[in-house]
C-alpha cells in the first residue's frame, strides 16, 4: 500500500541494499527470521528500535538547530524496513518529535527512508543531498512544502566547514 | 479405406531411412491392428495438410507439424489484481507484456530487470474480483470516486491514511461487503478495467512473434484454493463482449460448475473459444480433484463431462509449489519430493491432513480419473500439464538466476530469504519466502506463434510443464516404435507418422502388442545438462485399484538401467553452492529412446507421461546468498534438479 500512497516508495528498499553492496552505506547482516514471540527476537528488536530511536532523536536535534526558530511544515518519517513512523512538528521555533506514531497526520510531508540511511546520516557518512540523489530518501507532499523541508534537511546535514 | 489412405499420406512425408523403418512397422501390423493404428489421430484432411504427399529434397519444406516448443506464462498478475496492488505492485498489464517480450523494465522495487530471452506468449490473468481497483482508485478514476466509499478511501490514502484504507478495503472485500458502486461486472469502473486489460493484450499481440492472450483468474474457494485461469482464443472485440466471471454472489459464484456455465454462455455470445486451467491443488486441502462429491453434490456424468470439456490443462508447477507427485502418495519415487507446499491451505488457516493429498496432486488425479472414466464414462482429469508463475508483480521472471519473486516485497533484496510468507500462529502453518519456487513456464507445441495455434495446441493438450528451463521435450506413443527410431535426428517426423503426441490417445491395443513410446529431450540452450528421462505410468488394475510406476528410460553417463526399470546410480553433483555455479561436465545435452511398456495389460486403462530431469543446479536461494553475501537460514534448499512434465498419453481398452 505504501507503494501506492507514496509512489515508488519501495524503490528506497532497493536503493538501500544497492548502497550497502557498493559500500556507500555500511553493510548489515539481515536479522534472522525468528519466532516473533521468542525472547531472542524481542530482545534483538528492542535493541534495534532503541538504537534507531536514539538516531532519530539526534536527527531532531540537528533539525532543531537548523530551524533557527523558523516555522516549518510538519512531517513524518517512515523507515520502510520496520515500518516505523515518527512525526516531527515545529512549535515556537522548536522541533518536536513523536516516536512510534501510527502514521502521518493529514497534510504532513512524508519522508520514506530506512534504518541504515538514518544511521549513516547520524554518523556523518552521507549527506541528505547525497541520500536523496541515490534514492535513499524520497519526499512526498506539496511541492512548496517538499522544497522547504528539503532545504532544512540539507542545512541540518551539510558537511561541517573547517 | 480411410485408415489406409491416412497411413499412405503419413509415410510419404518420411525421409528414406525412416520410411523404411516405418514401412516395416506397418507391414508387421495384423489386419485387426491396422484398423486401430490411428487411434487418437486427427482427421484425414488435417493429417494430409501436415504430411503432404510429394516430398522434395528439403526435409523441412512443407512441414506443418509443430517444430518448436513455444514457452510462456499463462498465469501472471499485475497491479490490476487487488492483492497484488495491496502488496505494492505498480506494474500494469502493458508492463507485463513488454517484459515478457524481452524489454528491460524497472521492477516495482526500482530494479532494472530483463529476461535472459523473450517469452513466446503470456496471459495476464488478473483476479476477476476487484480487477483494476487499485490503479483506478489511485488514479482518481471518476467512476470510483463517484462512490462515497471510493472517495473516502482515495482521500484517506492521499491524506496519509493509506494503511487504514488498505485494511478497510481488504476487510470489505473479504467479507463481501463492498459498498454500492464498487467495481463489479456491470459497473462502468469494472468495464474500464477489463477494457484496459484487453487493450494491453491487443497492443502487444504480434502474430508470428509474440502472443498476448486475453484472460483472467477466477479465484474461488476462499482459503481452499479452487482457482482457475480463463484464457480466450479470440481477440479483443470478442472478449470485450463479455466481462469476467467473479466469485462473489449475487453476480458470481465459487462453484466451478457455474464457471463452466459462464464459459459455455461466453462461447455462444462471443463466437470464440475459452478454456480454464486449474492450479494449486496442493493448497486446496483436498478439494481440487474430487472423486465422490463436490459442493455437496455427488459427482455425476454431467460433472465429469463438463470438467473434461472446459479444463484440458492443469498448472502443475508454480511459485506456490509443485504438485505433480507427493512422497506420501508415491513412496517409491525418489524425485517426488520437489518444491512441495504441503503444510496447509492457501492462507495457512488450516493444516494439511495426509488423507487430503490424494485429491490435490496431479498424478493421483490422473489415476483417479481413470477410475471415474470406468464409473461415469468420462475422465474428468484427462489434462495436459503446464507450468506458470502466479507471480503478483507483473514479472514472469522464473529463472533461478533471475528470479524476481512472487510479490513486490519478494523482489530481490538481502531480506527475502529470511522472511516468512505465511505465518499463522494459530494453526502453526509457516511458509518461508525461501520456499517460494522460481517456477515455472508452459511449453506448447504449436504450429505457429499465434493465439489460435497456441490455444488449439492447449486444447489438444500438446503441452508440457517446466520448472523454469526451456528444454525441448518430445513424447509420442504408438504400437510400432522400434529402437531404430531413436537413431533418427528428426524424432517428430517419426513420432507423428507412427503415433500420437503428448496429450493424445491410444485405443484398443492390437493383439499381442504393448504400447511403445518415442521420447526425446534436448537441454535448454543456456541451461544444464540432463540427468534422465523417466516414464511415469498409472493404471487401474484388475481389482479396480489404481497403481503407478516410474521407469527410468534414458539416463546419461552410461549408467545402467536395472531389470526393475530403474537406474540406481545418481548422476552426481557439480554445484558449488558458495559461488552459485555448476558445470555441465556430467549429464547429457540430449537423450532419446524408444521404450516399451514391459507390463502392459490390454484390458486395463492406463496413462503414461514423461518426466525429464536436469542435473543438479543452484537454486535461486544460492544466487541470493552469493549476490547478497548472506547466510541462509538452516534448512534452506540451495540446490535443485529442474524438470519437465509432459502431458500424458492415455490408453483406453
Amino acid at each position: 500500500m505504501l507503494n501506492w500512497a507514496y509512489p515508488d516508495a519501495m524503490h528506497v528498499r532497493t536503493a538501500v541494499w544497492m548502497a550497502q553492496a557498493s559500500g556507500v552505506l555500511p553493510r548489515r547482516e539481515p536479522v534472522p527470521d525468528l519466532d516473533p514471540l521468542s525472547v531472542t527476537f524481542r530482545f534483538q528488536q528492542s535493541i534495534r528500535l532503541r538504537d534507531t530511536q536514539v538516531r532519530l532523536d539526534g536527527l531532531r536535534g540537528r533539525l532543531d538547530i537548523a530551524l533557527a526558530g523558523q516555522p516549518m511544515p510538519a512531517f513524518a518519517v517512515v523507515l520502510i524496513g520496520p515500518m516505523l513512523w515518527t512525526r516531527f512538528e515545529s512549535a515556537e521555533g522548536t522541533m518536536n518529535m513523536v516516536p512510534h506514531a501510527t502514521g502521518p497526520a493529514r497534510d504532513d510531508v512524508v519522508i520514506v527512508t530506512d534504518e541504515p540511511v538514518v544511521a549513516a546520516l547520524a554518523e556523518g557518512r552521507i549527506t541528505v543531498r547525497e541520500a536523496r540523489a541515490q534514492g535513499l530518501v524520497k519526499t512526498y507532499g506539496t511541492s512548496e512544502n517538499v522544497v522547504r523541508l528539503s532545504a532544512l534537511l540539507d542545512r541540518a546535514f551539510e558537511p561541517k566547514k573547517h | 479405406m480411410r485408415t489406409h489412405s491416412l497411413r499412405r499420406s503419413k509415410l510419404a512425408a518420411l525421409p528414406a531411412g525412416a520410411l523404411a523403418a516405418a514401412i516395416a512397422g506397418v507391414l508387421a501390423l495384423p489386419t485387426s491392428a491396422s484398423a486401430q493404428a490411428d487411434a487418437g489421430a486427427p482427421d484425414k484432411a488435417k493429417l494430409e495438410k501436415v504430411h503432404p504427399s510429394k516430398p522434395g529434397y528439403s526435409p523441412y519444406a512443407g512441414r506443418t507439424f509443430p517444430t518448436l516448443p513455444l514457452f510462456g506464462d499463462t498465469h501472471l498478475h499485475t497491479s490490476y489484481s487487488l492483492d497484488a496492488g495491496a502488496f505494492g505492485a505498480r506494474l500494469t498489464p502493458k508492463d507485463a507484456y513488454r517484459f515478457a517480450r524481452g524489454e528491460e523494465i524497472t521492477s516495482n522495487t526500482g530494479q532494472p530487470v530483463k529476461l535472459s530471452r523473450p517469452l513466446d506468449f503470456l496471459v495476464v490473468a488478473d483476479h476477476s474480483d476487484g480487477m483494476g481497483f487499485f490503479p483506478q482508485l489511485m488514479g482518481g478514476d471518476p467512476e470510483v470516486l463517484a462512490t462515497p466509499q471510493g472517495r473516502k478511501w482515495y482521500d484517506q490514502i492521499k491524506g496519509g491514511q493509506g494503511a487504514e484504507a488498505a485494511m478497510d478495503i481488504i476487510a470489505s472485500f473479504s467479507g463481501n461487503k463492498m459498498p454500492k458502486g464498487f467495481p463489479t461486472p456491470g459497473t462502468p469502473a469494472y468495464r474500464n478495467a477489463w477494457q484496459e486489460t484487453i487493450k494491453a493484450a491487443e497492443a502487444y499481440n504480434e502474430p508470428g512473434r509474440f502472443t498476448a492472450f486475453i484472460g483472467y483468474e477466477w479465484t474461488a474457494g476462499g482459503s481452499s484454493n479452487l482457482h482457475r485461469n480463463v484464457v480466450f482464443r479470440g481477440n479483443g472485440a470478442q472478449a470485450g463482449l463479455v466481462e469476467p466471471f467473479t466469485t462473489l454472489p449475487p453476480l458470481g459464484s465459487g462453484d466451478p460448475v457455474d464457471l463452466w456455465k459462464w464459459m459455455a454462455a461466453t462461447e455462444q455470445k462471443t463466437g470464440t473459444e475459452v478454456l480454464a486451467i486449474a492450479h494449486n491443488g496442493n493448497v486446496s486441502n483436498g478439494l481440487m480433484f474430487p472423486v465422490v462429491e463436490t459442493f455437496g453434490k455427488k459427482l455425476d456424468r454431467d460433472y465429469v463431462q463438463t470438467r473434461a470439456r472446459w479444463e484440458p490443462l492443469y498448472e502443475v508447477t508454480q511459485t506456490k509449489g509443485t504438485g505433480e507427485a507427493h512422497p506420501f502418495l508415491s513412496p517409491n519415487d525418489e524425485f517426488a519430493n520437489f518444491e512441495l507446499w504441503d503444510k496447509g491451505n492457501l492462507d495457512g488457516t488450516a493444516t494439511k491432513a495426509k488423507d487430503m493429498l490424494e485429491f490435490e496432486y496431479a498424478r493421483s488425479a490422473l489415476k483417479n480419473g481413470l477410475k471415474l472414466e470406468e464409473q461415469l464414462g468420462t475422465n474428468p482429469y484427462k489434462f495436459g500439464m503446464i507450468g506458470s508463475s502466479d507471480a503478483h508483480n507483473g514479472l514472469a521472471a522464473l529463472e533461478e538466476d533471475n528470479f524476481f519473486g512472487k510479490t513486490a516485497p519478494q523482489e530481490p533484496s538481502p531480506e527475502r530469504m529470511t522472511k516468512a510468507f505465511i505465518d499463522n500462529q494459530k494453526t502453526g502453518v509457516k511458509v518461508m519466502d525461501w520456499e517460494v519456487g522460481a517456477s515455472g513456464y508452459a511449453a506448447v507445441w504449436a504450429t505457429e506463434n499465434t493465439r489460435e495455434a497456441i490455444f488449439d495446441a492447449m486444447k489438444r493438450r500438446e503441452t508440457y510443464a517446466t520448472t523454469g528451463p526451456r528444454m525441448a521435450v518430445r513424447f509420442f506413443g504408438g504400437w510400432d516404435f522400434t529402437p531404430a527410431d531413436a537413431n533418427n535426428r528428426m524424432p517428430a517426423v517419426i513420432g507423428y507418422a507412427k503415433g500420437v503426441p503428448m496429450g493424445g490417445d491410444l485405443k484398443s491395443a492390437p493383439q499381442g502388442k504393448s504400447p511403445t513410446f518415442l521420447v526425446a529431450a534436448l537441454k535448454d540452450a543456456i541451461g544444464a545438462n540432463l540427468d534422465r528421462i523417466q516414464v511415469v505410468k498409472g493404471w487401474v488394475d484388475k481389482e479396480g485399484k489404481t497403481q503407478e510406476r516410474v521407469y527410468d528410460v534414458a539416463v546419461s553417463g552410461g549408467r545402467k538401467i536395472e531389470a526393475d526399470g530403474r537406474a540406481k546410480a545418481p548422476v552426481g553433483n557439480t554445484v558449488d553452492i558458495e559461488n552459485a555455479t555448476w558445470a555441465n561436465s556430467i549429464g547429457a545435452p540430449e537423450l532419446i529412446t524408444v521404450w516399451k511398456d514391459p507390463q502392459f495389460d490390454a484390458r486395463q486403462r492406463a496413462f503414461y507421461y514423461a518426466r525429464v530431469i536436469e542435473i543438479p543446479t543452484p537454486r535461486w536461494t544460492a544466487y541470493d546468498a552469493k549476490r547478497f553475501g548472506i547466510k541462509p537460514l538452516p534448512g534452506t534448499t540451495m540446490v535443485l534438479q529442474e524438470r519437465a512434465y509432459t502431458a500424458p498419453i492415455w490408453y483406453t481398452p
